[in-house]
């Protein structure tokens, strides 16, 4: 059994890890797809459930687009209640879509999240490329 | 997170524990974005672990544009792996500080 220190220091590296999708944008113009997605749930406790998701964004457009992906929102409501929200986090000249932050012990890769981030950056590339900034 | 396996192979990141006549147990260190870059192969996601530092990505001064409130200052680079025949071109794992 490994030892635990009974003392352990207020500082240093936590056992929390995040995994990031990046996809480049070659844009300084990324602000308008700030988004972030919440889970409506019904219920509470063993009995919580999703019932749909709710898209908002610095751009009404981007998160109408995503808002109307049926597929999307099925697979966002696979994830939800354990991810709690996803964020579509733009800098410069790349896009970052990510998750909460999970324990090491609970951390494995997630092949739905992969996907939704995929879907996510098919819905950014489409408006990039309509905008002139990517080929 | 250093993930451990018990494998037959060796090589130079392998170490070897013997207990007298019992069989020696190896011990092979997998770093934490390579190990995740293998559960994507396993599903049939062509990437690969790019070396720990080697991408301008890992070198921004910060991962997050900090518009969303509770936005970590604090984080580590884990290490990014590289996505082919995806709209997503990375993926990178960050630990928190």
């Amino acid at each position: 059994m490994p030892k635990q220190d009974p003392v352990p220091l207020p500082y240093g590296s936590l056992q929390y890890y995040q995994v990031h999708y990046v996809l480049k944008s070659g844009s300084k113009e990324n602000g308008s797809f700030l988004a972030k997605c919440e889970p409506v749930t019904k219920g509470h406790f063993g009995g919580k459930r999703v019932v749909g998701v709710k898209w908002t964004g610095a751009d009404d457009k981007f998160a109408g687009v995503l808002q109307a992906d049926d597929k999307l929102t099925e697979m966002l409501k696979e994830v939800m209640l354990r991810e709690c929200e996803i964020r579509i986090d733009p800098l410069d000249e790349h896009i970052r879509i990510y998750g909460k932050w999970v324990h090491e012990d609970a951390f494995a890769f997630n092949q739905t999240m992969l996907e939704i981030a995929d879907r996510i950056a098919g819905h950014i590339k489409i408006r990039l490329r309509a905008l002139g900034d990517l080929p | 997170m250093e993930h451990t396996h018990h494998t037959s192979h060796a090589d130079s990141h392998e170490k070897e524990q013997g207990h007298g006549d019992a069989e020696p147990t190896i011990i092979k260190r997998v770093v934490a974005h390579e190990k995740l870059a293998q559960e994507m192969k396993k599903s049939g996601i062509d990437c690969e672990a790019l070396p720990y530092g080697s991408h301008q990505i890992e070198r921004e001064e910060t991962y997050y544009s900090h518009v969303f409130a509770m936005s970590p200052r604090l984080v580590t680079n884990k290490g990014l792996i590289k996505v082919a025949g995806k709209n997503i071109e990375f993926v990178q794992l960050l630990q928190r500080n």
